[in-house]
């Protein structure tokens, strides 16, 4: 027992180290996404407006509403984890739940998009916007599908109840960190293939 | 749980305000200002958005030091390979 109440104060008092982890990870996530949108940026403006045309084709309502839906999803993600933390069993497993289907909802529309944009004879060979553009959701995309499966995993563990038995209660924030820093992604990603021809 | 002390803020409100700066960003696109001008604005609109995920949802705002370290240096390394990057891309033809 003086083993546990240790872990209790040391996480009383200082960052848990479950949480450091994740910060390192998620600190390594910015600098694989801040690659590729420097990269993206830079030749964008060394285009000198060159792709505008390109960048028309993309759907702006389609982008603006799954904007909404990811920004939707990181809301009941942190109230999955805020329902965690004051021990709503029945709120954190729906919440959890709502989650994974709005990020399903996500991946839904971008497949559609995809579909349509593929359709319209613009494949990642169409040209430097269009490359970017499929490297960069797609990337994204993988990331979302990644905080699915996650989120997926600990709403069957809140379903049965080992999320708190097995006092694993602390994945819940530790995805949740994960979710909504694809979350910002997107927040960066959106404008700059949405919005900015 | 129960490692991090502090009160939930409203998640709901932060949510509204995300949803708000959405849709002026979306808007400002089809307003008649000059492109360098709405870029801008939407780019810091977009910062704004991140900054609120970060600090609210993120609780970056509840976070010890180091961890906001963690969080913002990975930020500065990229905004300076962009910056550092931008004379040779756009003055180098």
């Amino acid at each position: 027992m003086s083993g546990a109440s240790t872990v209790t104060e040391y996480q009383a008092t200082h960052t848990v180290p479950g949480r450091m982890g994740v910060w390192w990870f998620l600190a390594s996530e910015i600098m694989v996404f801040g690659g590729f949108l420097a990269v993206y940026i830079l030749y964008r403006m060394a285009s000198h407006g060159a792709w505008a045309a390109m960048a028309e084709h993309v759907s702006a309502p389609i982008g603006t509403f799954n904007t909404v839906v990811l920004l939707t999803s990181s809301l009941t993600m942190v109230k999955a984890f805020e329902a965690v933390d004051k021990d709503a069993r029945d709120k954190a497993r729906n919440y959890l739940l709502i989650t994974v289907l709005l990020g399903v909802a996500f991946l839904c529309v971008k497949g559609f998009e995809y579909s349509h944009e593929i359709s319209m004879g613009f494949t990642p060979l169409s040209g430097s916007f269009w490359s970017f553009y499929y490297v960069l959701t797609g990337l994204h995309g993988l990331h979302v599908l990644a905080g699915i499966i996650a989120n997926f995993c600990l709403y069957i563990m809140a379903v049965r109840g080992t999320l708190w038995s097995k006092n694993c209660q602390g994945r819940v924030e530790f995805a949740g960190l994960y979710w909504h820093l694809v979350d910002v992604i997107w927040i960066f990603l959106f404008p700059l293939l949405y919005l900015s021809y | 749980m129960g490692d991090n002390h502090h009160e939930h803020p409203n998640y709901v409100a932060i949510w509204a305000w995300l949803l708000l700066l959405l849709f002026v960003s979306v808007i400002a696109v089809y307003l008649p200002f000059s492109q360098g001008l709405t870029v801008s604005f939407i780019f810091i609109v977009a910062a704004v958005k991140a900054g609120m995920v970060g600090m609210y949802f993120m609780h970056l705002k509840f976070e010890e030091r180091l961890v906001r370290y963690i969080a913002i240096v990975p930020v500065i390394l990229f905004l300076i390979m962009l910056v550092s990057l931008i004379p040779d891309t756009v003055y180098n033809r």
